[in-house]
């Protein structure tokens, strides 16, 4: 399969929820309630890598304390995104911008699920720079219908 | 890989050619060696860009070529192709060419994989400081595997970091990891 890659220059779209007098915490449940979002950080500094639970989740791994195994995490995505995987990060933490990539994770059935994998960079008060994002898996067939039935 | 001369290689790119080759599509789709003539390559394509193919071919001389799948221990794929104005290669031909196909990618891919290293000069300890890293070990926690000092640990990755031509750790590890210093 191609891979496409886009470069152009793009706008920031901030969410403003409370225009639509919604809190960002009700808009966060809407985007994660029916594929879990997984949250991780990157630490510039150290080179560490945390993930949320439910990262470890979307790759079927086992939660653990403490960073990453990087090297286990990349190859546990499709040989041919690989490359592109360390790409992106290598490219977010030089030029310290983001990125946002579609491609095949490894699941534990052997089968590869699409997962889309957000990085943003940020420096925090005390002058830690990081890059932090988010993955989440594509479970939702085109022109399928999920219906909450329970809080 | 292939034996194209330099300026085909130079303006097939420059036509953007390769994305809809059939020879690629082969690869793609089966490891069988195949020949491949200039008529075949030079067929209705999806570009619609047949006739510059067919040009660039009768200009460089190429009839005939050979195409071999290869692949490495770790799992990367590629082609071989032995290409020419000669006739289509027999059995025993073939033979020998899919052997030395697997010869050559082994060994310009080993060649590859040295100079990548050695232009960066890295140590065998800085390699092991990234290593560790990528596996989510601190400093601290490197320092006790290794039996070096935290100061020490630092040390090598702040080198192993300027070596690789990178920002900050999470650049160098990225980088190692995507120029398979580390895996």
């Amino acid at each position: 399969m191609q891979l496409q890659f886009d470069t152009n220059p793009r706008a920031y779209n901030p969410l403003d929820p409370e225009s639509m007098e919604l809190s960002p915490t009700e808009v966060l449940d809407a985007i994660s309630r029916f594929d879990a979002v997984g949250l991780w950080r990157a630490n510039l500094t150290t080179g560490l890598v945390y993930w949320s639970d439910i990262v470890y989740e979307i790759y079927g791994m086992e939660p653990q304390k403490g960073a990453v195994n990087v090297s286990a995490a990349i190859e546990a995505f499709h040989p041919d995104d690989r490359e592109v995987v360390s790409r992106c990060m290598e490219e977010a933490a030089n030029h310290k911008t983001g990125y946002r990539f579609v491609l095949r994770l490894n699941q534990p059935d052997g089968n590869y699920a699409w997962v889309k994998s957000v990085g943003l960079y940020r420096k925090l008060d005390d002058g830690t720079e990081e890059i932090f994002g988010y993955i989440q898996k594509f479970s939702a067939v085109a022109r399928s219908v999920t219906i909450l039935t329970q809080d | 890989m292939s034996n194209w001369p330099a300026f085909l290689i130079s303006e097939y790119d420059e036509n953007s050619l390769l994305e809809y080759s059939p020879a690629m599509a082969h690869l793609r789709a089966s490891t069988e060696p195949i020949i491949i003539t200039a008529e075949l390559m030079s067929k209705a394509r999806d570009d619609g860009k047949q006739n510059i193919v067919a040009y660039l071919f009768a200009k460089y001389g190429i009839r005939t070529s050979a195409l071999f799948s290869v692949h490495l221990p770790n799992g990367e794929i590629g082609g071989v192709t032995f290409a020419g104005e000669g006739p289509e290669p027999d059995q025993t031909k073939m033979v020998e060419l899919h052997y030395l196909s697997n010869l050559l990618f082994s060994k310009i891919h080993a060649l590859r994989d040295e100079s990548d290293v050695k232009d960066f000069g890295l140590k065998p300890r800085e390699i092991d400081c990234l290593q560790w890293t990528s596996q989510g070990k601190t400093s601290d926690e490197i320092a006790t595997i290794l039996g070096l000092s935290q100061h020490t640990v630092n040390h090598y990755l702040t080198n192993a970091a300027r070596k690789l031509d990178t920002s900050n750790r999470t650049h160098a590890v990225s980088k190692a990891l995507r120029l398979k210093i580390i895996s």
